[in-house]
């Protein structure tokens, strides 16, 4: 299997693909949803990158920049369907819920997955991306453009919405 | 630092990354290991954290996505093993020679009859409402003074617009995106939402994007001379650019 590491420097296409397809997949399923909409999100991400990636003069960056055309082709498609639009809510959480070790022992893939749609998506996606483990936190906060702090609290309060909906299931 | 405080930064802390590494994550973790209870509680986080994260890794693709990717990639990509950064994207039409040469012609004689013809103003041959619209977003070039974020990041720029739900750029000719960015605008006019992105050159630029709807396509941009300033207006996809600037049209043509 290849390292990200060798992706940035050498790599051809087909191990790009082999390398991020999995992770952007995974990241595409948490906003989409649904399996369908998240291949064709994955799909087009490389689509785009093999259109317009040679653009992008850091190849270290090539793992956050699919991540973030993944995000804005999610955020394109939204905007095309007339969905809602994500706002952050006011209120702060202040103490998060405790997850019993009921509930953790009867967590599987499907069921992550399912629970983090039901986080707000402002505060789905950096959460998504903190439990995938390919970016660091501040690869997350170039991705989504906002800054570090804004980050913490928003995995705070993702976090916080989580352990309430896997509590409620 | 307090308990709080140290909980709200250790909350992103994933001690198998490089983020252990921060000096932020250091504070809060020495802090922590003078606090049984916070100690208690980030043992706690991350036991969860880590379950988590594994049962979300476990989620796997459809069978022939990796294939499906593969094959439905531009013809010149799928079919050989290009190096990602010398041969893999398509060729743009504002990257090939031909464009260019013929560009360059169409310019020359372009200018040429403005010069010897020096119009104050081009008639643009085009659907009378794209005609209004690109009159329309000059006049707004002239006096944009308000911009609802400012960043010399274009990326951030395009990015703001779309969570905006704004029409945004979504490719962009790689002179102009080499440009500063100043800030982007989200409005509306006569039923046409658009999205602006202001860039810094040797003067002022402004990128004016909205969905192209019924407008034919324009492969090539067509340009305009409005007195003092010009346009440049093309389609990608499904969307209109109009770029806009104090000058003529060959100060446009430079950038694209």
């Amino acid at each position: 299997m290849n390292t990200p590491k060798d992706t940035e420097n050498t790599l051809d296409f087909s191990n790009l693909v082999n390398t991020y397809y999995k992770p952007l997949f995974r990241f595409a399923y948490s906003l989409a949803g649904n399996q369908h909409d998240a291949a064709d999100l994955t799909q087009q991400s490389f689509y785009i990158w093999a259109t317009k990636g040679s653009s992008l003069r850091d190849p270290s960056k090539v793992k956050s920049w699919l991540f973030t055309t993944l995000y804005r082709e999610f955020l394109r498609d939204r905007r095309r369907g007339n969905r809602m639009d994500s706002v952050e809510p006011e209120k702060m959480e202040s103490e998060m819920p405790a997850v019993t070790q009921d509930v953790v022992n009867s967590l599987d893939a499907m069921s992550a997955v399912n629970a983090l749609v039901h986080v707000d998506e402002i505060y789905r996606v950096p959460l998504t991306l903190f439990y995938l483990d390919d970016l660091s936190y501040k690869e997350i906060a170039e991705a989504l453009d906002v800054p570090i702090g804004t980050i913490m609290s928003r995995l705070s309060r993702g976090k916080s919405q989580l352990r309430k909906v896997l509590l409620e299931k | 630092m307090n308990t709080e405080e140290a909980k709200a930064i250790l909350q992103s802390y994933r001690p198998h990354l490089d983020d252990a590494k921060d000096p932020i994550f250091k504070e809060a973790l020495l802090f922590a290991e003078n606090d049984a209870e916070l100690r208690s509680w980030l043992d706690r986080e991350q036991s969860f954290d880590q379950i988590f994260a594994q049962k979300l890794q476990g989620i796997e693709p459809p069978a022939d996505l990796e294939e499906k990717i593969l094959s439905n990639l531009p013809s010149s990509t799928a079919n050989t093993e290009t190096e990602v950064f010398t041969n893999i994207n398509k060729v743009i039409w504002w990257r090939q020679p031909l464009t260019w040469s013929v560009a360059a012609c169409f310019i020359a004689l372009f200018t040429l009859g403005v010069v010897l013809l020096r119009p104050r103003e081009i008639a643009i041959h085009a659907q009378p409402g794209m005609e209004a619209l690109v009159q329309a977003v000059n006049e707004h070039s002239r006096t944009v003074s308000k911009l609802d974020y400012q960043n010399n990041d274009v990326v951030a720029l395009q990015d703001f617009l779309m969570t905006q739900n704004s029409p945004a750029p979504q490719y962009l000719p790689t002179k102009l995106q080499n440009l500063k960015g100043i800030g982007c605008l989200s409005f509306t006019w006569q039923g046409h939402q658009l999205g602006l992105i202001c860039f810094q050159g040797d003067k002022i630029y402004h990128l004016y994007v909205t969905d192209r709807k019924a407008i034919p396509d324009l492969n090539t941009p067509q340009y305009h001379q409005f007195n003092d300033r010009s346009t440049a207006t093309w389609t990608s996809d499904d969307q209109l650019y109009i770029l806009s600037t104090e000058g003529e049209p060959k100060d446009l043509a430079s950038l694209l």
